[in-house]
């Protein structure tokens, strides 16, 4: 009995079609799973005192360095005064002419959440802010 | 047949381009929305932070201060790793990531970033 899998007269496929589309599914749902669309992008946080251990190194990140205060409700202090969220930025483009250096010490007050905190990040960074650092 | 396999082809296409392929989280973290433009890059050790201030060092769920302390420590001073990236959801209070912070600082890390996400 003659016995022709692949069909009768047929020349023989280079690839089934069947098993094509098995592995472009196994593909398409592989790239589904592992694809994520969320585009992440980072902040870099200033750790003061940690390049050297000696305490006249520790003690310059503050002297000359801005406080800005994250009050609980909802108020910034930036320096001694009370501001807006969107003039942050405004205010810092003022102080980075005179000293391109100037460290900003963010401290939010206890139960701030971090979306709060960012904002004021994203604002002192929008001014040209270099050196951003976070405290308790 | 033929019209289903271009288009899964123009399906698989779409998400080889569009997305990014990446190991998931460590936790389904919702991270905070910034106006950054810095791209995210990846850095020696990954800290995580949930949402209820739960910690994981590379990978490894924290139980509490001390272990965080060890975990910093001997990654700082085993494989020499100075950067960090920290990944914490945007509800969680901010005296967690300073409390971090104040942990890394002792270790003697170098840089740190705090990922965020671009705004929709």
């Amino acid at each position: 009995m003659h016995f022709d899998p692949v069909g009768r007269g047929e020349r023989r496929r280079w690839l089934s079609l069947t098993s094509l589309v098995d592995v472009v599914f196994l593909l398409l749902i592989f790239f589904m799973l592992t694809t994520s669309f969320s585009q992440q992008r980072n902040i870099t946080l200033d750790v003061p005192g940690s390049s050297s251990e000696d305490s006249t190194r520790t003690k310059s990140a503050w002297v000359g360095s801005m406080l800005v205060r994250v009050r609980s409700g909802g108020e910034i202090e930036f320096g001694r005064e009370r501001v807006m969220l969107e003039s942050i930025s405004g205010k810092v483009i003022k102080l980075i002419v005179d000293a391109p250096d100037m460290r900003f010490i963010v401290r939010p007050d206890v139960g701030i959440p971090l979306q709060d905190v960012v904002l004021v990040l994203d604002q002192l960074r929008s001014g040209g802010a270099a050196q951003v650092s976070l405290i308790r | 047949m033929t019209p289903l396999v271009s288009v899964i082809f123009l399906l698989i296409i779409f998400f080889l381009v569009a997305g990014t392929i990446k190991a998931p989280d460590f936790w389904d973290l919702e991270h905070p929305q910034s106006s950054s433009t810095d791209p995210a890059e990846v850095l020696d050790i990954e800290i995580y932070l949930d949402q209820e201030g739960k910690i994981a060092v590379s990978g490894r769920e924290v139980e509490n201060r001390y272990q965080l302390h060890y975990l910093i420590e001997r990654l700082t001073r085993n494989s020499s790793a100075e950067s960090v990236e920290i990944h914490a959801d945007h509800r969680v209070d901010s005296h967690k990531i300073i409390e971090i912070l104040e942990e890394l600082r002792e270790s003697g890390v170098k840089k740190v970033e705090l990922v965020t996400e671009v705004e929709r």
